[in-house]
């Protein structure tokens, strides 16, 4: 650890016998042993509750630490959480900061482009923390709360429905373990005094001279007609278990007028329905070819020949398609033709070098209005 | 990876090594295999992510050196990386990277599509539920991807629904292009054995060595067929078996319906009072009424005998059953099956053209090379 850091934790640790010392009005907490510290997240200079009370009745007043020019108000007084007040004014500020950049992970696309948000929200808060460039960063955030009032309020809306609906989870669990568990002391009760009495009614009958094998015998008829019932009983009260979770589950859900569904994506508004398209967006379309009906290549040799293919009337039954022969060749010969490699080259090379990319379009477009660049590309 | 596992691409790089050389091992290293999920006698397939990028997954496929392919690479590998590399399209398994390890092995780089096939989902009564929004999704997908196929010149060859993965997003998407090839030159005959038996149209069984899209659209059909009833809609057990149950359930191909067909090279004269007329629209709206009217009808014209009449896949995305109610679901609310990326793996590793059934079935189908070079 530095000596700089030691210095630091020193400071902001003072002696026990100053904790007990308002250092406004030097009462200490052997005179008064209610006293009670405060601090506000204006300045957190810390002093004691009467002290408060007396200068800042009647309205905002500076504060009266020597040095200290910010003007502080009574209602913003508050006890410190922590015994570190730089602790304490870092967590105010993420609280602050936290409640305005409230965005949730799947707002975004993609896990990275969460990660460069929380990135930057983290650089906001280091600055307001350390109190690097405070006019600039109090700018940003304040312009960033404005713009993104509505999503900001709407974020806050649902983080609250979620921890209501947390906590109301959390209490019927409660609930339901302690009538589960009265359930089970219940039925032990019940056990235990029915056996006494099995056992006394025994005793009973002995003693008013019944044969032994006898009484021995419907002992043992009244323990199976008893777990016969306990079985029965064991089944009902499973049903009755679920009956009753699947009330709560519907008080859960079914709350009055704060209805939350689970698993609905929020403020997505549904983009309305487009026809379905059968070809998913894509179409091809043969710019530098037009495809005829028929071609005279009547020149050519017979195996070249597609004339004398078309008269086989056994390539023909096959369902061969001299027109998709015709297409192919074409689309193989000229399909480049409407490649400019200055273009493809331009967009692929991005941003970084977008100057030379265009430029080479540029020259495309100048030079090869009517025919065709021809580039190496090898 | 087997070989130099931790090694930065950079530093690895021999200068004195040539730039192919290079450049193979700077995409090697650019990816992290993983787990084996599948093998066959044909591939194995690991699972893999990008070095840089964890998140990223890929599946690896590598394939095996074959004992009568000493010289070089499976036909399959070859068709497989070539057509592959050409498709762009949501529907299409996508092609990162090619490289190879060890000198021999090649590697295809392809996405990882975690959720199983169609198969699966058709097969699984139990478990799987869908509705006719539900195949009308699938089948657009489909269509769209072999329309996208078509349009660049590759034929597939190999359409059945545990060709057909499905992405995480719910996109399903063909896979398995190692019997793909290109639109024929003219004249030069093609094999007549591909497609699964199954899903085979008959101007295969007639041995028509010029044919055209067509076959896969009739593959796409018996999908579509399939999707609806949940079982394979012409199950043939042999060869012959197939052309007389195309015979049963569709109609006897004859000159009236078909014109050309006898002058095919394994066609088989039929008896006149053998003859069963092709079904009439009645027949189908009985067994696939579910999917309405027009959906029985773009089905009827998949299953069009003569393939220069049967509908092209520009003629299915035209159809107006995609504009009829009900409207396709979207992908992410498909039904969803688990198979996870050991169906994958097992979908990745298989020949083409093989059914998966019975024992028999695991013999390599013959592919016919020695016609095509005529």
């Amino acid at each position: 650890m530095s000596k700089q850091a030691q210095n630091n934790s020193a400071s902001a640790r003072r002696p026990p016998e100053e904790d007990e010392i308002c250092r406004v009005c030097k009462s200490s907490r052997y005179l008064n042993p209610n006293m009670k510290f405060l601090v506000n997240p204006e300045c957190y200079h810390e002093m004691c509750e009467s002290c408060a009370d007396r200068i800042f009745a009647s309205g905002p007043a500076p504060c009266p630490y020597a040095g200290c020019t910010k003007t502080l108000r009574r209602n913003k007084f508050r006890k410190q959480t922590f015994a570190d007040l730089k602790v304490e004014r870092e967590v105010d500020i993420r609280k602050r900061v936290n409640a305005i950049f409230n965005k949730r992970e799947d707002e975004f696309n993609s896990l990275r482009d969460y990660n460069n948000y929380l990135n930057e929200v983290e650089d906001l808060t280091f600055n307001l923390i350390n109190k690097v460039d405070i006019e600039k960063t109090e700018r940003k955030l304040l312009s960033y709360a404005e713009a993104n009032r509505r999503a900001i309020s709407q974020n806050d809306v649902r983080a609250s429905k979620e921890s209501q609906r947390l906590a109301a989870e959390e209490r019927l669990k409660k609930e339901q373990a302690i009538q589960r568990r009265e359930a089970a002391q219940r039925e032990l009760d019940e056990e235990r005094r029915v056996r006494a009495e099995g056992k006394a009614d025994v005793i009973h009958k002995l003693a008013s001279g019944e044969s032994a094998t006898k009484v021995a015998k419907e002992a043992k008829k009244t323990v199976l007609k008893r777990t016969l019932f306990k079985q029965q009983a064991e089944v009902d009260k499973q049903a009755r278990l679920e009956a009753a979770a699947a009330a709560s589950e519907a008080t859960l859900n079914g709350d009055g007028d704060d209805l939350v569904f689970a698993g609905l994506k929020q403020h997505v508004e549904a983009a309305p329905l487009r026809p379905y398209d059968a070809y998913g967006g894509l179409a091809f379309e043969r710019k530098m070819s037009n495809l005829q009906n028929s071609y005279d290549d009547g020149a050519l040799p017979r195996h070249e020949n597609l004339y004398y293919l078309k008269q086989d009337p056994r390539a023909m039954a096959g369902g061969y398609n001299i027109k998709e022969v015709y297409s192919q060749v074409l689309c193989e010969a000229f399909a480049g033709l409407g490649v400019f490699l200055s273009d493809e080259l331009g967009e692929k090379a991005g941003a970084a070098t977008r100057g030379t990319g265009t430029a080479g379009a540029a020259v495309a477009a100048a030079t090869g209005s009517g025919d065709v660049q021809m580039m190496d590309a090898f | 990876m087997e070989d130099s596992p931790q090694e930065p691409s950079t530093a690895a790089v021999d200068p004195t090594i040539d730039l192919s050389e290079q450049l193979n091992i700077e995409t090697r290293n650019k990816y992290v295999k993983g787990k084996e999920i599948g093998s066959g006698t044909y591939a194995f397939v690991y699972k893999g992510h990008l070095r840089d990028e964890p998140n990223t997954l890929v599946a690896i496929k590598k394939m095996k050196v074959m004992e009568n392919y000493k010289d070089g690479l499976t036909m399959d590998a070859v068709r497989e990386t070539k057509y592959l590399q050409e498709l762009s399209h949501p529907n299409i398994i996508k092609l990162y990277d090619v490289f190879t390890s060890k000198d021999t092995n090649m590697n295809l780089v392809l996405e990882f599509l975690p959720r199983g096939d169609l198969e699966q989902l058709i097969h699984d009564t139990g478990n799987v539920r869908y509705n006719s929004a539900d195949t009308k999704a699938w089948m657009g997908m489909v269509a769209r991807g072999i329309w996208f196929c078509h349009e660049n010149f590759v034929l597939h060859r190999d359409l059945k629904p545990n060709n057909l993965l499905i992405a995480a997003d719910g996109e399903v998407k063909l896979a398995d292009f190692g019997l793909a090839r290109s639109f024929s030159e003219p004249h030069l005959a093609m094999s007549t054995e591909v497609i699964t038996r199954w899903y085979r149209p008959p101007e295969l069984f007639y041995r028509a060595r010029q044919y055209s899209g067509a076959v896969d659209i009739w593959s796409v059909g018996c999908i579509f067929a399939e999707l609806i009833l949940r079982n394979a809609f012409l199950p043939g057990q042999t060869d012959i078996d197939q052309v007389e149950v195309i015979c049963q359930r569709i109609g006897t191909p004859t000159e009236e319906n078909w014109p050309g067909v006898s002058k095919l090279a394994s066609y088989v004269p039929v008896a006149k009072d053998k003859v069963r007329p092709v079904q009439p629209k009645s027949y189908y709206m009985q067994l696939f009424g579910t999917v309405g009217p027009f959906g029985v009808d773009l089905l009827m014209s998949m299953f069009t005998l003569d393939p220069r009449k049967r509908v092209t896949a520009k003629g299915i995305l035209d159809h107006e059953y995609w504009a009829k109610d009900p409207r396709p679901t979207d992908k992410e609310n498909l039904p969803k099956k688990g198979g996870g990326e050991k169906k994958m793996g097992e979908d990745l590793k298989r020949k083409g053209g093989v059914l998966e059934e019975g024992k028999a079935d695991k013999v390599a189908r013959k592919i016919d090379f020695g016609a095509m070079k005529k």
